[in-house]
């Protein structure tokens, strides 16, 4: 349980510098400038933003993946750096094992901390089930579908057991019918667990539609632009969300924020080129 | 059905080969028969124990270059610092014809039987470094990301969860490759260096005349060749259980 005013995570001036060698010469940009945010225990929240904006670079700092250059990432309250247990990532490329199978790859993170196989086998078959492949353990990620890929990397997020969920533009590479049904089922599969739920996105819809909160970044650097709260009613699995006047208000709420970041990012950019040219 | 194909080309073959003989010089080309006959004779005299020689040989040169290919492959393909300094030699070596080091190799080792693993190792190790090297460079950083954020920490952990396995396809192409290499070159260790195990056979026969005997003794040589392919072919339905 954690502590009343404690966020669960809690990002605070996170900057990230990546430096580019080119004829010689090295250029510096800052892909991240300076991010705050706080995220409770069991809220889901969406980090939006325009592609450079650094939100995917976000993601794997606090997962641990990439180091970062300012500020510091807290969970409880507590610094920390590198992966650990408490956090989990579905990645975008599914990220799955091609040599193993699906029962493999789900008890992945168990093997590696050593849990007993027939203990880790068990949790992972509860998970494979509770993300509807129930029968393919045995298959490798090849014969399977964009969409049951990432069940199977959905899975072994959840058999890593995490306090927080990570999760990076996790149906961007799946077909538009798919996702729909993901997301409904990413609905019902959070409503179990209520984890703490950080959600890369660029689409604007799936994030009104899952999210308890809306980060909205802007680019060049990437900025916390605006926080946006999605007051839908939950579970919202059980009517038309997306025909209600809220999401529609919500969205477009969003969207001036998106577009502020965008037309001056583009703006900025233009300007750029025309100096050096 | 399926066997008619080759029992035609076999009967067309074998026959035009006969017939050839039985026309022409037997000292140029002993009919197919002759030469069938002399593979039963020397099968159950001198042939057992040279074909143990020469394979005592493959196996002592190839699986050293398998050890010392798989072990740097790995490291060159996995630092940076040593990719740049050394992975340009590698082409260079890998293109360079094992006979032409064959003086050399008997300037600095001799022709005893280190010598002649020299010329075998010589011949496997760089088809299967390449590869191996290669392997290794191109494993997927996406899911070296994964392994990491699932708890993997060192180098010895990412080898052995992500990269070697992802290097499986690669590294049975080096073995294959290195396989065929490593029997040109134990033919080559076994006539140019010393005579020994096979080659004394060919070199003994050739400078007798004894066509169909020379023949014959080359024919271990292929079929060599067909029964390590076949137990690769094993090898890696078992190890490679996945297509990418």
């Amino acid at each position: 349980m954690s502590q009343t005013g404690t966020p669960k995570l809690s990002i605070r001036g996170v900057e990230k510098r990546f430096t580019i060698r080119k004829r010689g010469q090295t250029h510096e940009f800052l892909a991240l400038g300076g991010i705050d945010l706080d995220v409770q225990d069991h809220e889901f929240v969406a980090v939006i933003g325009p592609s450079g904006s650094g939100k995917t670079t976000l993601l794997k700092i606090v997962a641990g993946l990439i180091p970062h250059d300012g500020g510091e990432i807290l969970i409880d309250g507590t610094p920390v750096s590198g992966p650990g247990e408490d956090r989990a990532v579905v990645f975008q490329t599914f990220g799955l094992f091609p040599w193993k199978t699906v029962l493999d790859n789900v008890r992945f993170p168990l093997q590696i901390r050593g849990v007993a196989k027939e203990k880790a086998e068990e949790l992972a078959r509860a998970n494979i089930e509770k993300v509807g492949l129930a029968g393919f353990e045995e298959a490798h990620p090849h014969q399977l579908s964009g969409g049951m890929q990432q069940r199977v990397g959905l899975a072994r997020a959840l058999t890593a057991d995490p306090q927080i969920l990570l999760m990076d533009e996790p149906f961007g590479a799946i077909d538009a019918q798919t996702r729909e049904l993901m997301q409904e089922e990413l609905l019902k599969l959070w409503s179990q667990t209520k984890k703490c739920v950080m959600f890369i996105t660029h689409d604007l819809d799936e994030a009104v539609l899952l999210a308890d909160r809306g980060v909205v970044l802007s680019s060049g650097p990437g900025r916390v632009q605006a926080v946006v709260d999605v007051p839908l009613p939950r579970p919202r699995w059980e009517y038309d969300v997306r025909a209600e006047p809220e999401f529609a208000r919500v969205r477009h709420e969003i969207w001036e924020m998106l577009r502020e970041g965008i037309v001056k990012h583009e703006a900025d950019e233009m300007r750029a080129a025309r100096g050096a040219a | 059905m399926r066997y008619l194909k080759h029992l035609v080309f076999g009967l067309v073959f074998f026959g035009a080969w006969e017939l050839g003989g039985r026309l022409g010089n037997p000292d140029v080309l002993p009919p197919f028969t002759a030469v069938v006959a002399a593979f039963v004779d020397i099968l159950f005299g001198p042939l057992p124990s040279a074909l143990l020689e020469s394979m005592r040989l493959l196996v002592i040169g190839f699986s050293t270059a398998l050890v010392l290919a798989f072990g740097l492959g790995l490291l060159v393909g996995r630092y940076k610092l040593m990719d740049r300094t050394l992975s340009p030699y590698f082409s260079a070596l890998y293109a360079l014809p094992t006979v032409a080091l064959v003086p050399l190799v008997l300037i600095w080792f001799g022709f005893d039987l280190t010598g002649r693993v020299v010329v075998v190792f010589l011949a496997s190790f760089f088809p299967i470094l390449i590869n191996v090297y290669q392997g290794a460079r191109d494993t997927p950083s996406d899911l070296l990301e994964v392994a990491r954020s699932f708890g993997v920490k060192s180098e010895i952990g990412l080898l052995r969860r992500v990269v070697i396995p992802a290097a499986v396809p690669f590294i049975l192409a080096g073995v294959r490759l290195g396989i065929g290499r490593g029997v040109v070159g134990m033919a080559i260790a076994e006539v140019y260096l010393r005579l020994s195990g096979l080659g004394t056979l060919i070199a003994t026969y050739a400078s007798s005349f004894q066509t169909d005997y020379l023949i014959a003794a080359i024919l271990p040589l292929p079929f060599l060749g067909v029964v390590l392919t076949k137990l690769l072919a094993y090898l890696e339905a078992r190890f490679q259980t996945w297509k990418v």
